[in-house]
């Protein structure tokens, strides 16, 4: 089974694409030691806001540091920041939507009470109210994003659990006498998992995005530690007259985001059973 | 379903007050009080005039009194006067809500048209070029950081080309013009926010609506139809359509604090009047009856816009059924 | 040091066209104003409002001298403990009625109304006693003599007969807040939240009506956003950061840019409760380690001095004789090393008995030169092998959970000065507690001795001596490094005759706004008739 996705992933071109990029920028950040040319962190004054050159390849940030050491630096909280807070949010995410959908009565009710209560209130405006009473630290944003985006995805698969409950196969299953746990988690679960994995990649880029966001206020990971996010923003404020600070950032951001979708699309592909044409 | 509406609408009274518990839980629980920015270490406010703004705020009674005597003006439409600059809440957020939901809802009419076409398009002819192509697009607007594309649209066709205003709503003559000019200039200041939160918005719904309907299309009822010897066309629009709209409507529902809340970094950077920038606003300074009331406001409004969700559902699956 | 004081581009406009009674000024804030009402604001965006709309009973001149505003003329009894006030006649509202001594108890009664929502009351409590003693004269006694009471008078007065006598809760939420009524020499036309407010020149207003016909206040929050419309020619002024003063020279086509000092100062201040900052000398040993000029350089781009005290160099209290700690590890380390700090472990981290030198430097969020500054001090004192933390935590929370609490170790923060060089609230031992904000915990009896004896003397002379010898102890304590005097960098639309830099405009660039004007043949935005 496993043999036959990896097979048809591998034929999927911008799947493939996007998972090369994701092991290149895994293995990037895995490596930084080695990789970066210079110590992301060493201060050269006289040499502030260099142009790319061969020295500095993508030149200098306003204290003289090599941007490219920080980038291959910033792509390990970005990352990071990613993962952790997709896994959080997926798991939540679809573990309430599941039960809800699927049990329905008064557990259906008080789940979605719970994230309609969550849903009320815009999402970034939650993180912001919340990092700012808190301290900006690279695990309070990781959390904080988080919990806070699970809720989304459950109520999308709560709305697929709907819908798959009253199919054919999930009745017979019920009529087998199958156990709950196992309708849940070995019929429904795969059906609604294509949804699931698309939110998910989706979801690792919106958190890297929102990282960004939140570095752009200030209340993103705290310097000296590079974030993609927090050199982006500082790049802003030479936008005019020192392009490659934002330049370089904003296409770091925007190549590993795409990655993901890209990934995530062709898994999509690769994972629906009812896809095969 | 009468009834279920009748018990939706009476639910949405607990959950405002479930609602309006949390943010004001939230708040307090937060460090900093508003009197900090007022006197934005001010050398010449003694600890005693500190202490005077504080009961003027009410802020040295117990919490809870604090809460029941904001709860009990709430009741009579009263959200109370903002710490900030004393006008009434309301008329605050009424002036904002307006022209995030104007921005609102010209960038999101156009991404519901673009992505209902992308996505049927796409998934029609899946894996042909058109297909290929915009799901790239779509995800490069995704993934590019909103206001870093912001601003690099702003100097190319503000700064450079001198085609469009860079930012705000409105010229600074506005009130010099003609009616037919105003709207002119308003829209002509709406160009680059638009387009810009459009390609950020649109990924999303694109592909939702691409793969609910690549969902669809393999269903035995479209085989059906298609086996009637239905065109395709009619066949997508009327069959598949219906069912793949399930999805969208949860995409939307989700979307509604944000369009209701507007977005901080986007109204920054365009210097717009909206939600976004007077609730950040408002976190910054510790604002507690301002927030209290966009906090409700939002969720009052979003509450709303949910239950017409779930209505729409069973307008679009008939297999759902409220009771 | 007034060698940029200059314009920096070419001067040679014809100034001999006609001045225009017409034309208008833009210009941009980063946040909207909260109070059109000066008892009440505090916000800078306001201030700026406040100011054209309203006068006080004085004012500063140009050097820095106190001149009359709506005061034609002022006493001060011998005893320092009486002022009267001679207030100009024919002065006229905005709304044509007469301004008088009336209007001048009522804002006074405001100020010290327990239940209005003013920030300043604690300058006029020490005012025991406020007599009308005919609409044009008005005598002020005090219980205590109180030289920075004066300066007190340059508060905004508000028309008595627009607010009906409202008081406390009424006046804080009065509607002549948002739509103000002054004598100033601008009157209050329009105000969009969030977006801009207007106001146009006063033709009634007493030293003669303003040439520039319009002002326009913009809100632009945004800073890079703001630099693009000055590129763009739609805004007429800016404050620029170093980099943006350093930029192309195209970028300025049409504007003249301004380099003269601001009246603030950033510092490093310690909590000197803590038993690492308890000694002298390891603060000393510090101030020796932190190279100022490279922090001038990285940080400001050499726009701005190193500091040496709580003055402004061009204030009178300053001290010249104060000499700077120079730039010396040797020195530092040795000093460090006499006080037993060792690198025992060979780690590149001093230590002492077990204990790593290592401390957290915090800053408040949203200020990019404090967190640059931050960062290379960080880097600097890692050369004498001093490990430090930077913690960048957002404006209210900073203030409530560690400035006020004292609950910090080091921390980058900056005065802005006011002309009077009254520092008592900083630095005398009595403002130690929680929320006070003599927050390092500094006690030096002969200090708080002179900032008392300085509210109290009227003789200029002694009052120089006092705060010199202010000056000079507080650099020898060392309870804050004293960083660096930023640099004001304004740019102005070169159309505009009047931009002038004198002492005074360190404490604010517009300080003759009313005066500047814009020759007939370059007037860029005719204000349509209206009169």
């Amino acid at each position: 089974m496993l043999r036959l996705y990896i097979k048809r992933l591998l034929k999927n071109k911008s799947g493939v694409f996007g998972l090369g990029l994701i092991v290149f920028l895994l293995l990037m950040a895995l490596a930084a030691p080695l990789l970066v040319p210079q110590d992301p962190l060493q201060q050269n004054l006289k040499e502030r806001l260099q142009a790319p050159s061969l020295l500095h390849w993508l030149g200098t940030d306003d204290l003289g540091r090599d941007l490219l050491s920080r980038l291959i630096y910033g792509s390990r909280v970005s990352l990071l920041v990613g993962f952790i807070a997709v896994t959080l949010s997926t798991l939540l995410g679809s573990f309430v939507g599941l039960c809800a959908g699927y049990l329905g009565k008064w557990v259906d009710s008080a789940c979605m009470r719970a994230v309609d209560i969550l849903l009320c209130f815009p999402t970034f405006f939650l993180i912001l109210m919340v990092i700012a009473f808190l301290e900006p630290n690279i695990a309070n944003v990781m959390i904080i994003i988080g919990l806070t985006s699970w809720t989304g995805l459950a109520r999308l698969v709560r709305a697929e659990t709907l819908s798959i409950k009253e199919r054919d196969f999930v009745l017979a299953a019920r009529a087998l006498g199958l156990s709950t746990k196992r309708i849940l988690f070995f019929h429904i679960l795969p059906s609604v998992s294509a949804p699931i994995i698309v939110s998910a990649t989706l979801g690792v880029g919106n958190a890297i995005l929102i990282e960004s966001s939140l570095s752009f206020l200030g209340l993103g990971v705290q310097p000296p530690m590079p974030s993609w996010g927090n050199i982006l923003t500082s790049g802003k404020d030479y936008i005019h007259f020192a392009w490659w600070l934002s330049l370089f950032p904003g296409l770091a951001l925007l190549f590993t985001v795409l990655a993901f979708n890209l990934l995530g699309e062709g898994l999509r592909d690769v994972l629906d059973p009812r896809d095969q044409s | 379903m009468k009834r279920y509406l009748l018990r939706r609408i009476l639910l949405i009274i607990p959950m405002l007050f479930g609602i309006s518990l949390l943010t004001f839980g939230v708040l307090h629980l937060s460090p900093g009080k508003p009197t900090d920015v007022v006197t934005d270490l001010n050398t010449k406010m003694t600890l005693e005039a500190k202490q005077k703004l504080m009961t003027l705020y009410g802020l040295d009674k117990p919490w809870h009194i604090q809460y029941f005597n904001w709860f009990w003006r709430m009741l009579k439409l009263d959200f109370g006067n903002s710490f900030k600059d004393d006008r009434a809440v309301l008329s605050k957020i009424g002036e904002r809500l307006p022209a995030t939901l104007l921005l609102n809802f010209l960038s999101l009419s156009l991404i519901f048209m673009l992505s209902l076409y992308i996505g049927a398009m796409a998934a029609t002819k899946k894996n042909s070029f058109f297909d290929k192509f915009t799901t790239l697009f779509v995800y490069v607007g995704y993934a590019v950081p909103t206001f870093w594309i912001a601003l690099l649209l702003m100097i190319l066709l503000g700064l450079k080309c001198g085609l469009l205003p860079i930012s705000g709503l409105r010229s600074l003559n506005y009130d010099e013009l003609t009616g037919s000019e105003k709207a002119l200039d308003i829209l002509k200041h709406l160009i680059l926010p638009v387009s810009v939160m459009a390609l950020t918005g649109l990924a999303a719904l694109t592909r939702y609506c691409r793969s609910s309907l690549l969902e669809v299309l393999h269903q035995d009822y479209i085989r059906t139809a298609r086996a009637k010897g239905l065109p395709e066309n009619k066949v997508l629009w009327k069959h598949a359509f219906r069912n793949a709209l399930i999805p969208i409507i949860t995409i939307l529902g989700l979307m509604l604090p944000e369009l209701i809340g507007g977005s901080f970094i986007f109204e920054t950077i365009f210097a717009y009047p909206g939600m976004g920038r007077l609730g950040y606003e408002a976190i910054l300074s510790r604002d507690y009856p301002l927030l209290m009331g966009i906090g409700t406001v939002a969720a009052f409004l979003t509450l709303l816009g949910n239950l017409i969700a779930d209505l729409l559902y069973a307008f679009a699956d008939p297999r759902i059924r409220y009771r | 040091m007034c060698a940029g004081c200059k314009p920096d581009s070419h001067h040679s406009q014809k100034t001999s066209a006609e001045p225009a009674y017409d034309d208008s000024f833009i210009e941009s804030s980063i946040g909207d104003a909260s109070y059109l009402n000066p008892v009440l604001a505090s916000d800078s965006a306001s201030s700026s409002i406040n100011g054209l709309v309203f006068n006080g009973l004085i004012k500063y001149g140009p050097q820095i001298q106190l001149t009359g505003d709506l005061a034609e003329k002022w006493e001060v009894s011998k005893d320092g403990l009486t002022l009267q006030f001679y207030l100009k006649k024919n002065v006229l509202w905005h709304d044509g009625q007469p301004f008088t001594a009336a209007d001048v108890q009522y804002t006074f009664e405001r100020l010290i109304d327990p239940e209005v929502k003013t920030p300043y009351s604690s300058n006029y409590e020490k005012v025991k006693k406020f007599e009308v003693l005919d609409p044009a004269t008005i005598r002020i006694t005090y219980s205590e003599p109180f030289v920075p009471a004066l300066e007190s008078w340059g508060m905004g007065i508000l028309p008595k007969h627009i607010f009906q006598g409202a008081r406390g809760k009424e006046f804080n939420q009065h509607p002549a807040n948002k739509k103000p009524i002054g004598t100033g020499p601008y009157i209050f036309k329009e105000w969009k939240t969030d977006e801009k407010i207007i106001l146009e020149a006063n033709p009634r207003y007493f030293e003669g009506k303003p040439h520039i016909a319009r002002y326009v206040f913009r809100i632009i929050p945004d800073d890079a956003v703001e630099f693009m419309e000055l590129r763009n020619k739609s805004i007429d002024t800016m404050v620029l950061t170093p980099d943006q003063y350093q930029a192309y020279p195209e970028f300025f086509e049409g504007y003249k840019k301004y380099r003269f000092p601001r009246a603030a100062y950033t510092y490093i201040g310690f909590n000197l409760t803590h038993p690492l900052f308890k000694e002298k000398r390891i603060r000393e040993a510090l101030a020796y380690a932190i190279n100022k000029k490279e922090l001038v350089a990285g940080v400001l781009l050499g726009m701005g001095i190193s500091a040496t005290g709580p003055f402004l160099p061009l204030s009178w209290a300053f001290d010249p004789e104060v000499k700077d700690f120079e730039f010396n590890l040797n020195r530092a380390k040795k000093i460090l090393k006499e006080e037993g700090w060792t690198d025992s472990n060979q780690d590149g981290i001093l230590d002492k008995e077990g204990k790593k030198f290592e401390f957290t430097l915090m800053t408040n969020q949203g200020n990019k030169m404090r967190s640059l500054t931050a960062e290379i001090i960080q880097d600097q004192l890692k050369k004498v092998g001093i490990k430090i933390n930077i913690r960048i935590i957002e404006w209210s929370t900073f203030i409530k959970n560690f400035i006020d609490r004292r609950d910090f170790e080091a921390i980058i923060l900056g005065w802005t000065l006011s002309p009077d060089p009254d520092i008592y609230t900083i630095w005398h031992s009595s403002q130690i507690k929680e929320g006070q904000y003599n927050f390092v915990s500094y006690d030096n009896p002969r200090v708080d001795m002179l900032l008392e004896a300085g509210r109290k003397t009227f003789n200029q002379k002694e009052r120089e001596k006092i705060y010199k010898e202010v000056h000079r102890l507080i650099h020898e304590d060392i309870p804050y490094i004293f960083l660096y005097y930023p640099e004001f960098l304004p740019v102005v639309q070169e159309r505009f005759v009047g931009p002038a830099v004198v002492p005074l405009s360190s404490f604010g660039f517009g300080w003759n706004f009313d005066r500047w004007f814009v020759p007939k043949n370059l007037v860029r935005y005719p204000v349509m008739a209206q009169e």
